[in-house]
């Protein structure tokens, strides 16, 4: 992979900034070159919020991000600003608890993830920005998923150790679920159940 | 020494005061170069102090640069525009320091999140008189540690204040980076308290006010002129990406020339660090192109100056708004290469 240029959005309060903070950092740590630039409004929380990310093996010219090659994105708003933007045949993983329209274009690869729902689950309603970037990493592997944990340790302050662990679970089970409901996995259950493998 | 790391461009601005000698920083924090501010306090070296507002700020500094110490302020667009005076004052009372403005869409409260290039013409013309600053605009986190260096040994060497440019883009940017040292000059001058010297800002003689005498007057500006161009001497940076075949010369600056990169193997490139006093090569390689064209994040400010410069119209692409879209970027070069526009 030569680029990933990622745009992950939704409001402020839901850990964009840190999601993209958290890949920008394990990018680093797998010596990549990466890039990371917020765009907020003036709120703290509520607003929308949205960060650029770029991973890449080369040096990165632009850090702006106007032609994402994947999206994640968490609230209804960002649906709109973003779906159009994507490139033919990129990601756009969709946390799917709070985005409840379905997406317009055809020419994408559309990944919902019920985010919110399963971090509650997991008792942290505000670890569903783990969850939708488990999912992504699952279809996408711009840097390992041990980078990203060993990431969360490195970034959140000492005060908030004690979600490192949340943190993490968030990540696996949001892989496992995209895992779980890629086509690919879907299929493999149908031959297997029909006894072909 | 180098190494390398992730790290936002404000804070590199921070870090790369506190290695060149920052003892005192006054500011009033304001997005988005609040991080700066927020940087600095970790660092006991250096006094900070945030002031009642951004008059206040570049006052303090003024006064603590007197004193001997290496001063620095740091804000955007609305706290520069405060600030005009006071640079003003320094640069007749020759006091060095640094003044940073992160920019950000104006005029007025305009955008306070969102990048912008709408403060050159206030660096160069912002305050009232003649006066001369040198202003670097770096265009990545690396170049913002290694350029704030350099404008506080340049603010040393002249005894001026000197303009650190950034935007709202690199300022925020998070990003892998090689910090790289530069050497750090000293002041020559002694502070307040040494020897016998008077600071006016009335137009002076040496230490004399002088405020009634035109020759005095015409005596003081063209010091101060040779003084900050015998300095930027030392300073010409710029980068020049030529590429073979390519009759278009692209100019671009801070944020937008890291989108002008994007079209480095069809249009030769020219992007000024020092952007004031204005690189005099440019002269030279703007001959050998039939087009040149400025992009920048503002209604035609440093491409007014390319004009005046080269003596001939050059073509011009408004980026407004805080926004860099390279499609569209690429619909304005084509016009402008058709003749459009």
């Amino acid at each position: 992979m030569a680029e990933e240029r990622i745009i992950i959005a939704g409001f402020g309060g839901q850990g964009i900034m840190f999601m993209g903070k958290l890949l920008c950092y394990a990018g680093m740590m797998e010596d990549r070159h990466v890039t990371y630039m917020p765009s907020y409004g003036a709120e703290v929380r509520g607003g929308t919020a949205y960060c650029n990310v770029i991973i890449s093996s080369e040096e990165i010219p632009s850090p702006v991000v106007s032609d994402p090659t994947a999206a994640i994105i968490m609230n209804m708003p960002s649906l709109a600003k973003f779906e159009a933007a994507v490139v033919k045949k990129g990601l756009m993983v969709v946390n799917s608890s709070l985005v409840t329209r379905a997406a317009k274009r055809k020419d994408i690869e559309l990944i919902p993830v019920p985010a919110t729902s399963i971090a509650d689950r997991l008792g942290n309603t505000r670890v569903a920005n783990m969850v939708a970037l488990g999912g992504f990493l699952a279809k996408r592997a711009v840097v390992d998923i041990a980078t990203v944990t060993a990431a969360i340790q490195e970034i959140l302050p000492a005060s908030r150790s004690h979600l490192i662990e949340v943190n993490r679970q968030a990540i696996a089970e949001g892989k496992i679920y995209v895992e779980a409901h890629s086509s690919a996995a879907i299929w493999s259950k149908l031959t297997r159940g029909f006894g072909f493998a | 020494m180098t190494h390398k790391l992730i790290l936002q461009g404000n804070d590199a601005v921070a870090l790369g005061a506190v290695k060149a000698g920052l003892r005192f920083f006054a500011g009033y924090p304001i997005t988005p170069a609040s991080e700066i501010l927020h940087k600095l306090v970790e660092f006991p070296e250096v006094k900070v102090l945030q002031m009642e507002d951004e008059i206040a700020s570049i006052n303090a500094c003024v006064g603590a640069s007197l004193a001997g110490a290496k001063a620095m302020t740091a804000t955007s667009g609305p706290g520069f525009s405060l600030m005009q005076e006071g640079i003003g004052l320094a640069h007749m009372v020759e006091a060095p320091l640094v003044v940073v403005n992160v920019q950000r869409v104006g005029p007025s409260t305009g955008m306070p999140t969102f990048g912008s290039q709408g403060d050159l013409l206030q660096c160069r013309y912002g305050s009232h008189g003649d006066y001369f600053s040198i202003v670097f605009y770096p265009n990545s986190v690396s170049e913002l540690y290694r350029y704030t260096m350099e404008a506080m040994n340049a603010a040393e060497e002249s005894l001026s204040p000197v303009i650190l440019l950034s935007d709202g883009i690199i300022g925020h940017l998070s990003e892998t980076a090689e910090l790289e040292d530069v050497t750090i000059k000293e002041r020559s001058l002694k502070p307040l308290g040494h020897g016998n010297r008077h600071f006016t800002s009335l137009t002076h003689t040496g230490s004399y006010p002088k405020a009634t005498a035109p020759s005095a007057h015409q005596e003081l500006i063209a010091g101060l002129a040779k003084k900050t161009a015998d300095v930027a001497r030392r300073y010409v940076r710029y980068e020049y990406l030529p590429v073979k075949g390519s009759h278009t010369l692209l100019i671009a600056f801070g944020a937008v020339s890291r989108a002008a990169y994007h079209f480095k193997d069809h249009f030769s490139i020219f992007r000024p660090v020092r952007i004031f006093p204005m690189i005099e090569d440019l002269k030279e390689i703007a001959r050998r192109y039939k087009t040149v064209i400025v992009m920048e994040m503002n209604a035609g400010q440093y491409t007014l100056l390319v004009e005046a410069l080269l003596h001939r119209p050059v073509g011009f692409i408004p980026l407004l708004g805080g926004a860099i879209n390279l499609e569209y970027i690429k619909e304005r070069i084509k016009k402008c290469l058709s003749g459009t526009t």
